[in-house]
C-alpha cells in the first residue's frame, strides 16, 4: 500500500472512529486499543496498531467523555499514532522507535482534536437553531437534518485532522535527524504507564487497594508459572 | 381515543415497531450535542419515531417538536429511561407529563449512569482489555469492547423497555441502592485488573525476577504518592507516555 492510500485510509478510519467517541453509538470503538488494532489492521501493521493502542490506552485511561467535559480525541490521535509508526522507517533500532515517536505524534494530535471538538460543539448551536426554527413552522426534517449534519461535520473533522496530521508529521519526521537519541530512555520510566493505569484504577478504599495488591500477585504467579 | 380525540392505538404504550426505532435513534442522542441545548436535539431525534401519531396536526407537531427539543441532558446509556418514560406519556395523552420526566430524571441519571458507565464500567472494561493484551493475546480490543458493551446495550434496552412500560418509576431501578452495590463491584474488579496490569507490565519484557518484583512495589508506590499529591492528571500522562515509549524501546517490539 502507497503512503497516500494509506494516509486516505487511515483519515477515513479516523473519521469514523471519531464519531464513536461522544456523537455517535459510543460503543468503545474510539477507546486507544480498539482505534488502533483497527487502524494497524487495516494498513497490514496489526502488531504495530496493538503496541500503540495499548500504549496509549494507558496514558489516556483517565480520560473520560462526561457530559461537557473536554478531552483529547483519543481516537483521531491513536490512528495518527499507529499511522506514523507504520509509515517511518525501521532502522537499526527495530521498531520501537517509530512506535516511540508515533505516541508522541497521537498526544499532540488528541490535544489539537480537543480544541476542534470545542469548537465544533459551538458550532451545533447553530444547528439547534436550525431544528428550533424548522419545529416553529411544524417541519420534524429540521431535526433529521440537524443530526446528519452534526454527524458528518464530526466525521470530516476526524478524517481531516487524521489527513492533516499524517500527511505533515510523516515527511517531517523522515527528514529529521534523530537516530542520535534512540534507545535512550531508562528503565525507570516504566513507572510512567503502570501510574498510570494504577490512577486510573483509582484505589482509594481499603478493599480496592486489597483486590489491587491480589490482582498484582495473580499476574505474578501467573508470569512465574508461565501461563 | 384519547381525550383530547387523538387515535392512540397500542393501549397508551408505544408500539413494538416505535420502540425498536427510539432504541436505535438513541445511539445518536449526543450527535449534535452543544452548550445551549445539550442533548436537546439528539432526544427530539429519538423521539421521532412518535411523530406519526399526530399526522395531520400540524399544531400538534409544533408543540411535540418544541417539547423534545428543550434542554436536556443525561448519560447517554441510561437516557433510554427518560425515552421510554417521555414516549409513554406521550403516546398516553399527557404531553405535560412527557416533560415532567424529563426534568425529573435527567440529573439522577446523568449521576448514577456517570458512575457506573463513564467512572466503572468503562475503566474496567479498558483495563481488561490492555490486561488481555499484556498477556499476549492479540483479541485485547475485542475484549474491551465485549466487556463493556453487553451491559450498555443491555441497559439501553432494558431502559426503554421498563421506561416505556412503568415511566419515570421504571428509572428507580438505576437509582437505588443495587446500582451503587454494581458500582463498588465493578470498582473492586477494576483494582484487581490494575493488579494483573502492574504484574504484566513489570514482568513482561522477559519473565518475572525478584529485581523486577522491587522494581514494580517501587512503581506502586511512586503510583501512591502521586495520588495523594494530587499530581495532575496531564503530568501523569506525559510521564505514562515516556514510560510506555520506554517499554517498547527496551521490549523491542
Amino acid at each position: 500500500m502507497s503512503d497516500a492510500a494509506t494516509i486516505v485510509t487511515l483519515a477515513l478510519i479516523a473519521g469514523v472512529l471519531s464519531l464513536d467517541t461522544t456523537a455517535a453509538l459510543q460503543l468503545m470503538l474510539s477507546q486507544p486499543l480498539v482505534a488502533g488494532t483497527l487502524a494497524g489492521v487495516a494498513i497490514g501493521h496489526g502488531a504495530t496498531g496493538l503496541a500503540v493502542g495499548v500504549t496509549l490506552q494507558l496514558v489516556w485511561l483517565g480520560v473520560l467523555p462526561v457530559g461537557a467535559a473536554s478531552f483529547p480525541d483519543a481516537a483521531v490521535g491513536t490512528v495518527v499514532g499507529v499511522g506514523v509508526a507504520a509509515l517511518l522507517p525501521r532502522g537499526a533500532g527495530g521498531g520501537a522507535w517509530p512506535m516511540a515517536l508515533g505516541v508522541l505524534a497521537a498526544l499532540g494530535v488528541g490535544v489539537l482534536g480537543q480544541r476542534l471538538v470545542g469548537l465544533l460543539r459551538r458550532l451545533n448551536i447553530r444547528l439547534s437553531d436550525f431544528a428550533s426554527s424548522r419545529s416553529e413552522v411544524a417541519d420534524a426534517s429540521g431535526v433529521t437534518k440537524a443530526v446528519a449534519l452534526g454527524l458528518a461535520a464530526r466525521f470530516a473533522c476526524g478524517a481531516g485532522l487524521a489527513a492533516l496530521g499524517l500527511g505533515i508529521l510523516v515527511p517531517a519526521l523522515r527528514a529529521a535527524p534523530l537516530s542520535d537519541v534512540r534507545g535512550a530512555f531508562p528503565t525507570v520510566l516504566w513507572a510512567g504507564p503502570i501510574a498510570a493505569a494504577t490512577i486510573a484504577a483509582r484505589p482509594r478504599a481499603g478493599l480496592d487497594r486489597a483486590l489491587l495488591a491480589a490482582g498484582f500477585v495473580v499476574g505474578w504467579l501467573v508470569l512465574r508459572k508461565g501461563l | 381515543m384519547s381525550p383530547n380525540g387523538r387515535d392512540r392505538k397500542g393501549n397508551g404504550r408505544p408500539r413494538g415497531g416505535e420502540r425498536a426505532s427510539i432504541l436505535l435513534r438513541s445511539f445518536l442522542i449526543q450527535s449534535v450535542w452543544n452548550p445551549r441545548g445539550m442533548q436537546n436535539v439528539g432526544f427530539c431525534f429519538a423521539m421521532l419515531p412518535l411523530l406519526g401519531r399526530f399526522r395531520g396536526e400540524p399544531d400538534a407537531v409544533r408543540d411535540y417538536l418544541k417539547r423534545h427539543l428543550q434542554h436536556f441532558n443525561t448519560n447517554p446509556t441510561l437516557s433510554c429511561y427518560a425515552l421510554g418514560a417521555a414516549a409513554l406519556a406521550e403516546t398516553s395523552g399527557d404531553p405535560a407529563g412527557a416533560t415532567d420526566a424529563k426534568r425529573a430524571l435527567a440529573g439522577p441519571l446523568g449521576m448514577a449512569g456517570d458512575a457506573m458507565m463513564w467512572w466503572s464500567l468503562r475503566p474496567l472494561a479498558a483495563l481488561a482489555g490492555v490486561a488481555a493484551a499484556l498477556a499476549g493475546h492479540a483479541w485485547g480490543a475485542l475484549v474491551l469492547v465485549v466487556v463493556y458493551n453487553v451491559p450498555h446495550i443491555a441497559l439501553r434496552v432494558r431502559g426503554l423497555v421498563v421506561g416505556a412500560s412503568r415511566g419515570p418509576a421504571g428509572a428507580r431501578e438505576v437509582l437505588g441502592p443495587g446500582s451503587r452495590r454494581a458500582v463498588t463491584l465493578i470498582r473492586g474488579a477494576c483494582a484487581f485488573v490494575a493488579g494483573l496490569i502492574l504484574a504484566l507490565a513489570v514482568g513482561g519484557g522477559g519473565g518475572a525476577d525478584i529485581k523486577r518484583l522491587i522494581a514494580s512495589f517501587a512503581f506502586f508506590f511512586l503510583a501512591m504518592v502521586a495520588l495523594r499529591l494530587r499530581v495532575p492528571l496531564t503530568l501523569i500522562g506525559a510521564c505514562g507516555a515516556v514510560g510506555a515509549m520506554a517499554m517498547l524501546v527496551l521490549t523491542g517490539a
